[in-house]
Order: structure tokens, then C-alpha cells, then sequence
């Protein structure tokens, strides 16, 4: 059998890194996930980032942990080759919303070099999943089958 | 002292409750998934754009692939995609 296919940044080819455009293209077709990367802003929520410094990827400046999310929402992604989208970064429940039902979430914790941002920012992710149906799915899976792409949930990772 | 067998590392990882691990694509090889997917974890891989580099994967029994552009990649895949989950 082969490996289910995850769009990686929401579908990096189809639109800015962990856009609405891009997540809206890559679901046109059968797909067995979507990966993103998440950041813990000032006021704890998650917005959808590769990279916590904002110049990066946005038309922002600074790390997001220093910005609230409606501070961050004000900005704009920026494409591939840098130039602003008119796509704004998405938070985590905008994502919750959109993605299908059976499409396993595969969610990254971004907080470069700080291991204490990271446990934050983990647990604010645990918090908020912890709320959302799909997280039923993720827990269950502790003792249910092991491959990805039959148990359709969260997958949590870590990244710097 | 930590012990790096592979097989130590999935019975680590199965006590502290973890469900799989990624492996970024240039490192995977039988020797280091076989045990991890007898340990009861699922693997994943990351970034892969190009069939011609998941090929030499595809026996290995990966349970899901990340790719910037999944449906080129998909295409690309030709006859062996009648055999993915996509599938169904």
C-alpha cells in the first residue's frame, strides 16, 4: 500500500506558505492530510507560520509571540518569491473549520531555539484540540492502529 | 546513558506514549523503519515534490508523505496509485 499524501505548509505549491488559498486549491483533489506549523502569539492564540519571525513570511515584522493575533491577522503572506499575497496567516480554529472530516491534521510546534515558547506553545495546542472534536480521533488512537492514514486525527511534531 | 538502537528508541518512544515519529526522507532505510513499524509507531517522512525520490521509499511500509504539491505527486506516482488509501 502506498503512504497517504499530506499537503505540507496547507500546499506550498498552491498558494503562500499555510494559506486559505493554498488549503483551498490542495482540497480540490482527495488528500490524506494537511501539515502546518504553528506559533503562539502574545495573547495565546495559534497562528498558522512556518517561521515565528514574521519578516520571513509576512509583510510583519518581529517574532510572533510578541504580536497578538489580530495584530498578526492585520498583515499579509507573502508568496514564494517574496512578494505580498493578498492572504492573511490563518489561526488554528480557521483551520479546524475548513479542514474535511477523515483528513488527518499534522501540526507543528514553531519557537525557534526557546524550549520553554515551545512548551507553551505545545500546550496551548493540546488545550485547544482538546476542545475540538476532531482531538477524539488523536486520543483514541493511543491504543487503536498505528498507521496514519486509517486513523484520521492530530498529529502533533516539533520543529525549530 | 542513553541507548540508540533503533528498537530501544520505539520501545522509549511506545512507553512515553507517543503514536509515531517523521523522518526526514534522506535518512529513512529498512533498517531504521522496519523496527520503528514493528514498535507499534507510525512513521512519516517529510518533504517530498519528486516520484523519483519516493520510488526507493515505497517498500517501506511509510504510513503517510508530506509534499508542497501532493497532487502532482500523486499523478507522477502513475499505476502504483491504484494501491494508496487515496484511492478509496
Amino acid at each position: 500500500m502506498l503512504p497517504a499524501l499530506h499537503a505540507h505548509r496547507l500546499g506550498r505549491a498552491y498558494g503562500p506558505d499555510s494559506s486559505a488559498a493554498a488549503l483551498a486549491r490542495a482540497l480540490e483533489l482527495p488528500l490524506g492530510g494537511l501539515e502546518t506549523d504553528c506559533c503562539l502569539t502574545a495573547d495565546g492564540e495559534l497562528v498558522l507560520l512556518h517561521d515565528p519571525l514574521l519578516e520571513a513570511g509576512t509583510t510583519l515584522s518581529g517574532w510572533a509571540h510578541e504580536h497578538t493575533a489580530a495584530e498578526i491577522r492585520a498583515g499579509r503572506l507573502r508568496r514564494a518569491d517574496g512578494t505580498p499575497s493578498e492572504e492573511r496567516p490563518m489561526i488554528l480554529d480557521e483551520l479546524l473549520q475548513l479542514a474535511p472530516p477523515g483528513v488527518t491534521l499534522q501540526l507543528e510546534v514553531k519557537a525557534h531555539a526557546d524550549p520553554a515558547l515551545a512548551r507553551r506553545t505545545a500546550l496551548a495546542l493540546c488545550e485547544r484540540l482538546s476542545y475540538h472534536p476532531r482531538a477524539s480521533g488523536s486520543s483514541s488512537s493511543a491504543s487503536g492502529p498505528r498507521r496514519a492514514s486509517s486513523s484520521p486525527g492530530v498529529a502533533l511534531g516539533r520543529g525549530w | 546513558m542513553a541507548d540508540y538502537r533503533v528498537d530501544a528508541l520505539a520501545a522509549w518512544a511506545q512507553r512515553a506514549g507517543l503514536h509515531g515519529v517523521c523522518v526526514e526522507h534522506f535518512l529513512l532505510s529498512r533498517a531504521l523503519v522496519a523496527p520503528l513499524l514493528a514498535g507499534g509507531l507510525s512513521v512519516t517522512t517529510g518533504t517530498i515534490n519528486h516520484a523519483a525520490l519516493l520510488e526507493p521509499l515505497l517498500d517501506l511500509g511509510l504510513d503517510a508523505v508530506t509534499s508542497d504539491c501532493p497532487h502532482e505527486l500523486w499523478a507522477e506516482l502513475g499505476s502504483r496509485r491504484d494501491t494508496s488509501p487515496l484511492a478509496a
